[in-house]
């Protein structure tokens, strides 16, 4: 019953979240200087979302498009989509997006838990010296400065794409994403080519995502290492990395699970910055993209598609969390 | 202030002059606690070189080589490049020690005065966020119910906003003034305080100090800020140096983007490394327009984070002495 009402708790919390992400994202809307930057196009395409009439009315009409997918389309002058829906757009950066923060995800979590494992003893030691250096390398470094940097001094390499093409690259094919596309269809140059492009991103993103998630794992491990239960646990003979896989590491990451939100939108700043840098063709590169061309609605519905993913992240974290952890279920399952 | 208690023979102290030589005492520890912390020194040292850049300007206006203020020279310069004038307005050729952009402005001044810049920005962004952080936290900690609930909910969706992105929209999107866009930071950035005052003054909340002075009548304000305020006064000094750091990253991260013609000429470290990065696009590779300011801007984020870590270790070493004993 506890369970079912944190559920429903959850549930509430998300719509809220979903309708104040709405609210903010029309107050954008409603402030942009349209006639300033003179973009004929996007003021049509405002009169069709209604936008013409008075603040509630036009609140409405901008809810239903945004949940029919009347998006609205990207400024003629975009170098590389103009012209196209803004769905669309997001349709082909968001595969390459998921696809980057996935791979990132997936390599940074190990990365995280072997780095942690540093935190399990009181003493300190070179593991536990080395992750409070790594930490604080992600912490001091900027990304954008780290990600210049490599911009600079590899321009002139395979590995980063130098200027934008007058064509929807690897529009015609299912996934969008060129290493996967490339492999899909016997196509090898072209996986091989999306593997280089992907390389630097890639590391860039593992190497501050996992910084900033082994800051929270650590508060988790160090959070349970006062507890009683590890000292029972060590004296009834259990082996110390029994201890550790069982209790600590499983501490560590139900932190990391409470944590989501906030892990997920540093990951996804992390993931705007270094994709506008590095000219990689994710969603944050639309977004850098439709700024400085003034399309509005590219940016608006481009940071709605990231509050989005935040949003379902958070929910679903917290699911997990109330099916899972008798902390946060309220202790029924411990009945 | 001192009397003699000649029954017992033994020199005694009046109780305000007790708690005196115990604070002075207490003050002495705790500066040979922080000097002997190397880190905290470090990052004192590097900060307070920044800051001395920064006032620098203040005190003596004209040292950087311009008449007025910076912006509008670099903006004069970049506006008219066929005019060479422009170059030897911005000072002598003592300036090119660090050598010169790709449109020939010496590096130096103008990252001192973006020094500056950044440090005025970030101030600004973390003293007024810190202040909002604080009296939130601090309310939503004490009273906790639905008052934290609220707060918390509110926090929790400003937390879930990508900050560079709020950022890129403020600035170009809506067309704000620099001054804009730390307003616009600063609600935007109070949850990270509001977060650590409200969690550090729930746990305090239950110390038996708290529970005397309900008990004794004090009124709720007159609790957090006399009684529970102190308590988490060092956490969140040491997290206000952390996020010093930090804010200056996000600006230079925005500056860096290059994303309003309006501000592309500021003296500002971001703007800089940009302009070293275009240098590539001209086919020059120039390094040090891009490394230097670069370079510059990882000094001062290196040297407040060594600042509020080490603060944090000998808080924490101090806080363990105290329970020692």
């Amino acid at each position: 019953m506890k369970s079912s009402l944190n559920i429903g708790k959850r549930v509430f919390i998300a719509v809220i979240e979903l309708l104040a992400l709405l609210i903010f994202l029309y107050a954008f809307l409603l402030s942009a200087e349209y006639t300033n930057r003179s973009m004929v196009l996007l003021q049509s395409a405002g009169t069709s979302m209604g936008l013409n009439q008075n603040s509630f009315a036009q609140f409405f009409y901008f809810v239903k498009d945004v949940f029919t997918g009347n998006w609205g389309y990207v400024a003629s002058n975009y170098p590389t989509l103009g012209g196209f829906s803004v769905m669309a757009v997001i349709g082909f950066s968001l595969p390459q997006t998921i696809f980057l923060l996935a791979i990132s995800l997936l390599v940074s979590v190990p990365i995280v838990i072997l780095m942690g494992i540093g935190y399990s003893r009181r003493v300190n030691t070179t593991t536990r010296a080395a992750s409070n250096l790594y930490i604080a390398l992600g912490m001091v470094f900027p990304i954008f400065l780290v990600g210049a940097f490599l911009r600079f001094f590899l321009y002139n390499t395979s590995l980063i794409i130098s200027e934008p093409t007058k064509n929807l690259p690897y529009w015609t094919f299912p996934t969008h994403i060129p290493v996967i596309d490339g492999l899909i269809h016997g196509n090898y140059a072209m996986a091989s080519s999306g593997i280089l492009v992907f390389i630097i991103p890639l590391l860039l993103m593992v190497f501050f995502s996992s910084s900033f998630m082994l800051q929270i794992y650590r508060s988790g491990i160090l959070k349970s290492l006062n507890q009683g239960y590890l000292g029972s646990a060590s004296s009834l003979g259990l082996p110390r990395w029994i201890v550790v896989r069982n209790y600590l590491m499983i501490k560590g990451s139900s932190e990391l699970f409470r944590y989501i939100p906030t892990v997920m939108t540093s990951i996804l700043t992390f993931e705007i910055v270094v994709e506008a840098i590095m000219t990689y063709r994710g969603l944050g590169w639309a977004f850098y993209e439709s700024i400085i061309t003034g399309s509005y609605f590219g940016a608006i519905f481009a940071l709605f598609v990231f509050g989005i993913v935040i949003i379902i992240s958070s929910f679903l974290s917290g699911i997990i969390r109330i099916l899972t952890d008798p902390e946060a279920s309220g202790g029924e399952l411990y009945g | 202030m001192s009397y003699t208690d000649k029954s017992e023979g033994e020199e005694r102290l009046e109780a305000p002059t007790v708690t005196m030589v115990l604070r002075s005492r207490q003050a002495t520890k705790s500066v040979k606690v922080s000097l002997a912390n190397v880190s905290a020194i470090s990052g004192a040292v590097i900060t307070a070189f920044y800051l001395v850049i920064g006032l620098l300007d203040m005190v003596f206006p004209g040292y950087l080589g311009t008449s007025g203020s910076m912006s509008n020279a670099l903006t004069a310069f970049h506006g008219s490049l066929s005019s060479p004038s422009n170059i030897v307005s911005l000072g002598g050729s003592g300036w090119y020690i660090l050598g010169g952009t790709l449109y020939g402005l010496p590096i130096l001044p103008v990252m001192l005065a973006a020094v500056k810049f950044d440090l005025a920005f970030s101030l600004f962004v973390v003293v007024v966020s810190s202040l909002i952080g604080l009296v939130v936290g601090l309310y939503a900690g004490f009273f906790g119910g639905i008052i934290d609930r609220i707060l918390t909910e509110i926090s929790n969706f400003f937390l879930q906003i990508p900050l560079i992105g709020l950022a890129i929209m403020v600035s170009y999107l809506l067309g704000f003034s620099f001054f804009d866009l730390a307003i616009a930071t600063s609600i935007a950035w109070w949850p990270i305080f509001g977060v650590i005052v409200r969690n550090k003054a729930r746990s305090v909340k239950r110390a038996t100090f708290v529970a005397s002075a309900m008990a004794s009548g004090d009124t709720p304000t007159k609790i957090t800020f006399r009684h529970i305020f102190p308590s988490i006064l060092p956490d969140f000094a040491a997290s206000v140096f952390i996020e010093l750091g930090i804010v200056v990253q996000l600006i230079a991260t925005v500056d860096f983007l290059n994303l309003d013609p309006a501000f592309r000429y500021m003296p500002e470290l971001g703007n800089m490394m940009s302009w070293g990065v275009s240098s590539t696009l001209l086919g020059t590779l120039t390094w040090w327009p891009l490394v230097i300011p670069g370079l510059f801007l990882l000094g001062f984020t290196l040297g407040v984070f060594l600042l509020g870590a080490g603060l944090k270790r000998s808080i924490r070493y101090k806080t363990w002495r105290n329970d020692q004993r």
